[in-house]
């Protein structure tokens, strides 16, 4: 929902790579038709992950794990709402004030 | 390829396109990002999503909120977030 809501503000989603790899990993067939069809929504961008970034990117993955971690790092980056189920855990990077959307 | 049309609109629409250096261009964007809703939309129906009106406006408010809510502390994370990136740069 909050994809058809971006779109209509005409505004794009990030999903960073290392986050749709990791979904894909932990998703069954069916669950990998939605990504395929979530990541190829016009109004989505899929993020690299930049050299920059692996060392920030394997601290926090220590606690996050690599999807959230890459996440967090985006969202922190572009000052952007997190949509993600790891609230408390994230909150830990990103200070307890940063906007969630939960999952 | 382009199409010349001609269009009827509002009177505070027309006041508000005179503002516009380059009243093609706007429209065009305006009516892209609609057509990306559109395609957007109907690709998340076509899955088997649900949009209500009433769901729509609850997340929408809340998206708005979250918009809203940007902190002294968030920006000092995100730069912070940033000079740790390019620290790792150099």
């Amino acid at each position: 929902m909050y994809l058809a809501l971006t779109a209509a503000d005409g505004e794009v989603a990030l999903v960073p790579a290392v986050c749709l790899a990791t979904a894909y990993r932990d998703l069954d067939d069916e669950g990998a038709s939605l990504l395929d069809l979530l990541s190829g929504l016009e109004n989505v961008v899929v993020t690299p992950l930049e050299r920059d970034e692996c060392s920030l990117l394997g601290g926090w993955a220590r606690v996050l794990g690599l999807g959230t971690a890459h996440a967090a790092i985006e969202a922190a980056a572009t000052m952007t709402p997190l949509m993600t189920r790891e609230r408390e855990l994230v909150a830990q990077f990103l200070g307890p004030e940063w906007p969630i959307i939960d999952v | 390829m382009t199409k010349k049309i001609a269009i009827s609109v509002p009177d505070d629409v027309a006041e508000r396109l005179e503002r516009e250096v380059n009243v093609s261009a706007f429209v065009t964007d305006s009516v892209r990002s609609r057509m990306v809703s559109e395609s957007v939309r109907a690709a998340l129906t076509g899955f088997g999503f649900v949009f209500t009106d009433d769901e729509m406006a609850r997340v929408a408010q809340n998206y708005a909120m979250l918009r809203a809510s940007v902190t002294p502390d968030m920006r000092r994370r995100s730069a912070e977030v940033r000079a740790l990136i390019k620290r790792s740069a150099s």
